[in-house]
């Protein structure tokens, strides 16, 4: 196809012959249509407030600091009743898999930390093991031990956020400080292992740049004891606070065939009740040596589903990974950090599909390489992309703020969204 | 079109000896069967129209190439049929192998969390014209999946209820991720050089 | 008109009021103990926190050891490393070697190429300026030739010079072609 005569030039999707006016929710001025409007997508408390108003569009975001980034939101409301609501992503789009192709193997590694930048240590880990997979290389033991210890690191410090901000959103200040004074802490452990703060660029093709510095295990298990007690009052602070159950408990529910058919990962799929973790399911690197749970949605303040589950699934999952980290430095020996590979990265030829737990879902990887120095194709699944598909169908029926509520729940960030 | 059916698919050459690690890998859909179910008497298509692209000897992540016309049955059979249910679409990536293709491949990631396994499958669909059928039906999330596709290479899902650009602005001319797409030399003024 | 409602479970009225009570209280007691505590933040322009070892902050470039081979230009996935020199036979004689901070991600990849271990990220991060063609900073400790480089060269072209006049005497007398302009 040659781009200049063929394409569509501006206005693109309202040419399309593909899209005859009136297919979907929505036509192209955002008119809902009369699926809407019928009680199909209501829920009983829209039921009791049986108080009709003309519907207003309005936006929200991309500049509010509840929608966790740039994601803007055009919302249709009701009253104080959301009755549709349309996702705008895009705002941060950097072309990551354009630039796949066009850097060398080792040189996109720095960009792979640019997507979730909150669990940069699980996007290093995720595409590292897809490039690995084509290479067919062995990882030296240790390394895929501190590849371990730094992503259930990065997954406790990635959930502290997600608590934090959640909190916040709903109006709790104080946990988000709180939270924050324990990521700085794994924060800082990073900073001592590779240098970086957030852009961590550390776990690398072959294994990890660096061997750990002197007495850096022993600070993680130190930071392990420290958490378990902080987990504590966390949990005090806000899981049981009467006003945040209130506002998350029978919010926001997503049932189990929405969360299937939407794609879900992570937290949103097991806060859906379903014990799906590909750590355990398809066990990598080293965990199926590991005992941990999964924590699945119980339901215990109110539906399974809702947005205290998917909340409560991320706590429980912070103690899960130190178990994790508490079973990794037992087992971790001396040795190589780095398998033997030449400067000039020659992928054989193939195709190669991994997806690992992200904090957030089902990173996924899957790379296609020519046997050259530079990808064919490397797609990236993002797991936020996917989690925030299903608003527009999690949305209708909740009260305005909750809308809040049910995005901080999901935990979106942005940065993958929009890759 | 070219008559040749196979296209300039680099395939692997002397592919490197798995690891052990990697393999076996319990989850991967064996690829005779997932053809055998696809080909049963009443499924969606014939056995000669589905073609095994195994990865290196092991055939460990390899392809099922089927025909684009009908992938939304094929889909509705994998997502429906006891031994598949696959209930998650991973991901939906098209993939431009080269500059000389005339085709693109449009390949469709699936999980099922009840068997935990994982199958491919890739349909073939001309450059000059890429259009196929909608997966949206089956698989909601298919619905951002085809938009980042029809954005990036310019295939259109018929019967998608909404395909418009979704990371790219709306007024982007071509499709970036096709090979031979040119770079704007700027954007409504600001110079992209 | 009825209210939306969120019940707590098997709770009425009364138990959720005393739920909300308490679970208040609960917070309240956490916080009360962090009240008499140190706090974790510091002042930072007056106190600052320590910096570790690998931190990776602005570059610094072992010149002497810096054999101009281009491997941490290469490695960079940004191209923000460009370097210029002269060679005069086994010696450098140095125009720049700029990294350019609007690019620059520190990833930390232009380090590990080095065959010589010269060039490096240190603890500087404070990177503000008014201009951005500022952030083009030059890494050079000094231009041209450094003064070993100079001694070395001339001992060894005193040494060509010496040993082409043994061996032929007749052009004994023609200076070397490449003689360093500046030093």
């Amino acid at each position: 196809m040659v781009p200049s005569s063929e394409t569509p030039a501006r206005g693109a999707a309202a040419t399309l012959p593909v899209k005859p006016a009136g297919q979907g929710d929505y036509d192209e001025d955002f008119n809902l249509k009369p699926k809407f409007a019928t009680p199909l997508a209501r829920n009983e408390r829209e039921m009791v407030m049986d108080v009709r108003t003309q519907d207003m569009e309005m936006n929200m975001g991309p500049q509010h600091p509840s929608t966790h980034g740039v994601l803007r939101l055009l919302l249709r409301v009701d009253g104080e009743i959301v009755t549709g609501a349309v996702p705008y992503i895009g705002y941060i789009h950097r072309c990551a898999e354009k630039i796949g192709e066009s850097v060398e193997w080792i040189q996109y590694l720095p960009y792979t930390d640019r997507y979730d930048y909150l669990a940069a240590m699980n996007n290093n880990l995720g595409y590292s093991m897809a490039v690995e997979k084509l290479l067919g290389i062995e990882i030296p033991e240790r390394a895929m031990y501190i590849r371990t210890i730094c992503a259930e690191l990065n997954r406790i410090g990635s959930h502290l956020i997600a608590f934090g901000t959640y909190g916040l959103d709903l109006g709790a200040f104080t946990p988000f400080f709180y939270s924050f004074r324990e990521r700085e802490w794994i924060l800082s452990l990073f900073e001592k292992i590779c240098g970086a703060r957030l852009t961590y660029s550390y776990i690398r093709i072959g294994g990890v740049f660096n061997d750990s510095p002197p007495g850096w295990l022993e600070e993680v298990a130190a930071f392990c004891n420290d958490f378990e007690e902080k987990w504590k009052e966390y949990n005090d602070l806000l899981s049981e606070n009467s006003i945040f159950v209130s506002r998350t408990a029978n919010v926001g529910v997503i049932s189990v065939e929405d969360a299937l058919a939407f794609g879900l990962t992570g937290p949103c799929l097991r806060g859906s009740g379903i014990a799906y973790d590909l750590r355990k399911a398809q066990p990598y690197e080293l965990y199926n040596k590991f005992e941990f749970d999964i924590p699945v949605g119980s339901g215990r303040k109110g539906t399974v589903g809702d947005c205290w589950d998917r909340y409560d699934v991320r706590m429980q999952e912070m103690r899960e990974s130190v178990k994790i980290v508490r079973q990794c430095l037992a087992g971790i020996q001396e040795g190589p950090t780095l398998a033997k590979l030449s400067a000039a990265l020659r992928v054989p030829a193939g195709h190669a599909y991994v997806g690992i737990e992200n904090p957030r879902g089902e990173l996924g990887h899957f790379v296609i390489s020519g046997g050259d120095k530079k990808a064919i194709r490397l797609r990236v699944r993002g797991p936020s992309f996917c989690n925030l598909s299903i608003l527009p169908k999690a949305l209708p029926g909740t009260m305005l703020a909750d809308a809040v509520a049910v995005i901080g729940s999901i935990d979106i960030v942005l940065g993958e969204v929009d890759r | 079109m070219a008559s040749d059916p196979k296209p300039t698919t680099p395939e692997p050459k002397g592919a490197a000896a798995v690891p052990r690690h990697w393999l076996p890998s319990p989850w991967d859909h064996s690829l005779e069967k997932l053809k055998a179910t696809l080909s049963s008497p009443g499924g969606p298509c014939d056995a000669n129209d589905l073609k095994i692209v195994p990865w290196g000897a092991k055939q460990c992540e390899g392809y099922i190439d089927v025909p684009a016309a009908k992938i939304a049955d094929i889909c509705k059979v994998l997502r429906d049929d006891p031994d598949c249910r696959y209930e998650i679409v991973m991901c939906i990536s098209g993939v431009d192998y080269s500059k000389e293709d005339d085709k693109l491949a449009i390949i469709y990631h699936l999980l099922s969390v009840a068997n935990n396994q994982r199958a491919q499958i890739r349909a073939w669909v001309p450059k000059a014209a890429p259009e196929i059928d909608t997966v949206e039906g089956v698989w909601a999330a298919a619905n951002w999946h085809e938009r980042e596709t029809y954005d990036f290479f310019g295939v259109v899902f018929r019967g998608h209820s909404d395909l418009r650009r979704i990371l790219c602005p709306e007024d982007w001319v071509g499709f970036p991720l096709l090979k031979d797409y040119e770079f704007p030399k700027e954007y409504h003024g600001i110079s992209c050089v | 008109m009825v209210a939306p409602t969120h019940t707590l479970k098997s709770s009425g009225w009364f138990n959720e009021v005393w739920l909300g009570f308490w679970t208040a209280l609960v917070g309240m007691r956490i916080t009360l103990k962090y009240f008499f505590k140190k706090p974790e933040t510091v002042q930072y322009p007056e106190e600052r926190m320590p910096i570790p070892d690998r931190y990776r902050g602005i570059h610094y470039l072992e010149q002497e050891k810096c054999i101009y081979c281009f491997m941490c230009a290469r490695a960079c996935p940004v191209d923000c490393i460009s370097m210029e020199a002269v060679r005069h036979g086994k010696e450098l004689e140095w125009v720049s070697f700029t990294v350019d901070y609007n690019r620059c991600m520190f990833c930390e990849l232009c380090t590990y190429p080095c065959p010589k271990d010269c060039i490096h990220e240190g603890k500087e991060f404070a990177l503000v300026t008014y201009d951005r063609r500022d952030l083009v900073l030059d890494l050079l400790s000094w231009k041209g030739m450094s003064a070993e480089a100079k001694q070395r060269f001339e001992a060894a072209e005193a040494a060509k010079a010496s040993g082409a006049a043994a061996k032929d005497a007749p052009k004994a007398g023609a200076a070397p072609a490449d003689a360093p302009e500046h030093s």
